[in-house]
């Protein structure tokens, strides 16, 4: 692997979030595409920090800051990327639902995804289950992340569930979970497709399915 | 018994260690921005506390009556079995700082503004345990809040407003119709002298939950409290 690629996961592992734009546009410099630096540099940069929180080496706030270096690098990225690039990337819908208005964690997992190329959509708090359902409806999301931290408002996830069955586009999405409320059980009870503890399993979940896809 | 507020209380906040947990370099761009996030909570903030002592009246099995308001709930009921004396409190970080809060976008620094909410948190709960455990003459002083088990759901909130009066309004805390505390950053229940020592994390199975402050104990929910996990849901 080329130095200047391993100067960006450094960068990214260390959190330097100064350095980031000079150590990426060294890269570009050096003729090394966007696409590259993206694949080969931050998101195994990425990677390495989310490892390192899972394993209990890095908290939020490193994972929180982590998605910031890469947020200050994307200008300087998509200033020279293909356009076809930045038109593919996967949408997903984040919300936190109808009654409840938590959305720290909500936020943390927007900024992860965006980080790793997703294209968020973020819906805010107090989210309608009609909203989040229109919403996919019109901007052809396949995946939907719900946010609760309220065990009084976790019906409201069901009500997403049951929304998208009456709107007919049940079996095109895949509705994902999280929030201190929740749980696997919940998810089993509530009819969605998949529980994420903390933005990396949400992160490792939503690549999944659109791997298996 | 009247409430007593607590609404002196300042924000102090530890700035360096508060950097090295937030991971910003101290000499980086970021410190000098979230110096002045810092700086402007600290000129605005105003957490506030409340608590009323109130007396334990009556207990069945799974049921307690407090100042003459019924609080359901099995750990409650057995945890409150010695003392006669209870403190229902209510602390938050005070409607002022949610405010500032509301003002702020990047998603870092809206991450910033949240610990800094949540430490104004702490000031006040700090300063509640303070004034307790003056009147108590006690250190062991145990809490129990609801929603943070199974088995004390949420809903409980509203007979513990009940008890508490007009404290949380004079402290600038509503509940919502869901449940929800506002501002976010509060926190209510009920604190007791218990020679045992009590937290709920004993009971709570979020094994890396961050705030953690005692192990997991599987068996203590069945044997001190004969309560089956997951059979006491009530929302």
């Amino acid at each position: 692997m080329k130095e200047s690629i391993q100067q960006v996961i450094r960068t990214i592992d260390e959190l330097d979030i100064d350095a980031i734009c000079s150590v990426v546009q060294h890269c570009l410099d050096e003729g090394i595409s966007p696409e590259e630096i993206i694949e080969s540099g931050i998101s195994t940069g990425l990677s390495i920090v989310g490892d390192k929180f899972e394993s209990g080496q890095y908290f939020l706030a490193d994972l929180v800051m982590a998605g910031e270096v890469v947020r200050e690098a994307m200008p300087v990225l998509q200033e020279k990327m293909n356009p076809d690039m930045t038109a593919a990337r996967e949408r997903v819908i984040l919300a936190t639902v109808q009654g409840d208005i938590h959305e720290i964690g909500k936020n943390i997992v927007g900024l992860i995804l965006s980080a790793n190329g997703f294209e968020v959509i973020d819906l805010g708090v107090d989210v309608s289950a009609s909203k989040i359902i229109d919403t996919a409806r019109t901007t052809g999301a396949r995946l939907i992340g719900l946010s609760a931290l309220l065990s009084t408002m976790v019906g409201s996830i069901r009500d997403v569930v049951e929304a998208s069955a009456k709107a007919g586009i049940r079996n095109q999405l895949k509705i994902v979970i999280g929030g201190a409320c929740t749980s696997d059980d919940l998810r089993l009870e509530m009819g969605a497709d998949a529980y994420g503890e903390t933005a990396i399993d949400a992160l490792r979940i939503f690549k999944g399915f659109i791997a298996a896809t | 018994m009247d409430a007593v507020i607590i609404d002196t209380i300042p924000l102090t906040i530890d700035e360096p260690g508060f950097l090295e947990l937030m991971r910003i370099r101290p000499e980086s761009r970021q410190a000098g921005e979230f110096r002045k996030l810092l700086s402007e909570a600290r000129h605005i903030a105003r957490p506030k506390a409340a608590f009323r002592p109130a007396y334990l009246e009556t207990s069945d099995e799974d049921s307690v009556t407090i100042e003459g308001t019924r609080f359901s709930s099995r750990v409650l009921t057995i945890n409150l079995r010695e003392p006669h004396l209870v403190f229902p409190f209510i602390a938050t970080c005070g409607a002022e700082l949610q405010k500032w809060a509301t003002t702020i976008h990047t998603t870092l620094h809206c991450f910033w503004a949240d610990s800094i909410q949540l430490m104004a948190l702490g000031c006040a709960v700090a300063a509640l345990d303070a004034h307790l455990r003056e009147i108590t003459g006690s250190e062991k002083l145990s809490a129990m809040h609801p929603g943070s088990l199974e088995d004390w759901p949420l809903s409980e909130q509203i007979p513990l407003f009940n008890v508490l009066g007009e404290a949380p309004g004079r402290i600038g805390v509503t509940l919502t119709h869901s449940m929800l505390l506002m501002p976010l950053k509060s926190t209510t229940g009920i604190q007791f002298v218990s020679e045992d020592g009590f937290t709920n994390c004993m009971l709570c199975p979020r094994e890396d939950c961050p705030g953690r402050r005692v192990p997991f104990e599987r068996h203590l929910l069945e044997k001190k409290y004969n309560v089956v996990p997951g059979r006491s849901r009530r929302t």
